[in-house]
């Protein structure tokens, strides 16, 4: 017989918590509500097996406790409880610790953290938000429900009349990314023309001719609007060259105009808690672990819910192969495949629980939808690790 | 074997931009080694003015190297104006010819090569 259940779906940074699945013998037979990428998820999921995992966990205490420079990466596809438990073993072995949201975003989280940049939640935004900017980000790819959601589709409290007549999308990137071509209106800029382009875009603002109608369009926009919201992703930040004090600069003169606020891009589902909570923990992350690697500083890493051989390039992710690695992760990847140790773990939100932060900050929480059967979570394998330690 | 064999195509330049794709995420989760993932991530994205002056059909096979590595991968048109961009999802085939940079520099060629499955990119 199979159940009816709603749950939330750890599949991007939206955490949609509208999901229904079908589940039978603990198998999901049916997703409703889900995107693709989350509906994969879902019917992809399989439980995991206890075989082998007591041995595992021994030799990668062993390898850490034998680690002269150890580091810890990933942790942004992980729960609040498992990165809490991850800065302990940091603290204990007095190592780096690390994820993707410094290699990506620079210190764009810590300025939104720190309101040196203005931000919201997604349910101000489905609210109130009467231009949505995505920049350098597209939302269509990875975060695909965020336009139909929060962004730009959904009625809200005080936008019954949606993206027909309410909302104003904009995109501004390299190219006509998918997001581009269901939004309002498509900027293309060269490489390293972000900055340029936030001139314009103030100096029309100020009085100076415009250079083209479209921009025109936009400043009107901009000048109509009671609330806007930039979405940025990692496009903006490269595009910056990392000088995200130009992005402060930028948000506050275009409050002088109207209230506008930032929201950053991040795609792993539990970047933003990872920021949160190493920010709330007071520990200094150290090098960043790419540079670490590169640097040899590192002797042995402790990957969490990461592929850095799919997402570092070659450069970095080959000297993986130079020290001792321990993988814990759900799945089968090319990073667990070189490692020396692997350890599956269950799916959070479909075998195992714990809390996440939306792209917003908003906590959720992900609870199992099926039962395990067999495996432990990354919070469970990372307290016995450091218990042993 | 033809003198032809011997003579490498001309080689153009390139940039590549990694992009999300959602076929090629959504194919990771049925397996990273599964033959959706892999056919989803060893392509590129061309412009249509750019594989026509290249001589590169939809669907052929190029090779894209750079002083970090090559790789061999299917080329696709694209449906967006994007000249002298090369458009690829994260995965070990374009990571395995990338420096740290964002956009990156790259030269493209058509090739007779195969592409080569992902336990052999990465040595497994
Ligand atoms: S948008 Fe993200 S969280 Fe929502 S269903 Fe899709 S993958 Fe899951």
């Amino acid at each position: 017989m199979s159940t009816k259940l709603t749950t939330t779906c750890p599949g991007c940074s939206c955490i949609c918590d509208d999901i229904e699945v079908s589940v039978e013998d603990s198998k999901i037979k049916s997703v409703s509500n889900a995107c693709r990428k989350g509906a994969a998820l879902f019917l992809n999921a399989k439980p995991q097996s206890n075989d082998g995992i007591d041995d595992e966990i021994d030799e990668a205490i062993e390898i850490l406790r034998r680690a002269k420079k150890p580091a810890i990466f990933g942790l942004d596809n992980t729960t609040i409880e498992a990165q809490q438990i991850a800065i302990e073993i940091a603290k204990e072995l007095d190592c780096l610790i690390d994820d993707y949201s410094r290699i990506l975003y620079g210190d764009l989280l810590d300025l939104v953290l720190s309101s040196k940049i203005p931000t919201c939640t997604l349910d101000d935004v489905r609210d109130r938000a009467d231009i949505s900017i995505f920049w350098g980000s597209d939302a269509m790819n990875s975060q695909p429900r965020h336009l139909s959601k929060f962004s730009y589709f959904p009625r809200g409290e005080h936008k019954q009349k949606g993206w027909e007549f309410d909302r104003h999308a904009v995109v501004i990137d390299l190219y006509r990314s998918s997001s581009a071509k269901v939004c309002s209106e498509f900027f293309k800029i060269d490489q390293g023309g972000d900055a340029a382009f936030m001139d314009a875009i103030l100096g029309t603002l100020s009085g100076k001719p415009p250079s083209s109608k479209e921009l025109l369009r936009l400043i009107n926009e901009i000048k109509k609007a009671n609330f806007g919201v930039i979405f940025a992703g990692s496009g903006l930040i490269s595009g910056l060259n990392r000088d995200t004090e130009k992005l402060v600069g930028f948000m506050e003169k275009l409050n002088e105009y109207s209230e506008f606020c930032t929201i950053p891009m991040v795609k792993a589902y539990n970047m933003r808690g990872f920021v949160e909570t190493i920010n709330d923990s007071g520990l200094e992350r150290g090098e960043p672990f790419p540079q670490a690697l590169v640097n040899q500083d590192v002797d042995a890493a402790l990957i969490v819910g990461a592929d850095p051989l799919s997402d570092l390039p070659f450069p970095v992710s080959r000297k993986l192969r130079e020290i001792k690695t321990i993988v814990i992760d759900p799945r089968t990847t090319p990073t667990t495949e070189i490692a020396d140790v692997a350890i599956h773990s269950v799916i959070n939100g479909i075998f195992g629980e714990g809390s996440v932060r939306r792209m917003d900050g908003v906590e959720f929480k992900l609870k199992p939808c099926c039962i395990a059967g067999g495996g432990l979570s990354d919070e469970a394998i990372l307290k016995r690790i450091m218990e042993g330690l | 074997m033809g003198i032809s064999s011997f003579i490498q195509s001309p080689a153009y330049e390139v940039m590549i931009l990694i992009v999300p794709d959602i076929f090629q995420s959504s194919a990771g989760y049925a397996g990273k080694f599964s033959e959706a993932y892999q056919n989803a991530s060893a392509q590129i994205y061309l412009d249509h003015e750019d594989m026509k002056e290249w001589s590169i059909k939809d669907g052929s096979k190029v090779e894209l190297f750079t002083d970090f590595g090559e790789v061999v991968l299917t080329a696709r048109e694209s449906e967006e104006e994007h000249r002298g961009i090369g458009l690829m999802p994260p995965s070990v085939y374009s990571m395995r010819i990338l420096s740290l940079d964002n956009l990156h520099p790259a030269k493209i060629r058509r090739s007779k090569g195969e592409v080569a499955g992902i336990r052999e990119i990465i040595g497994k």
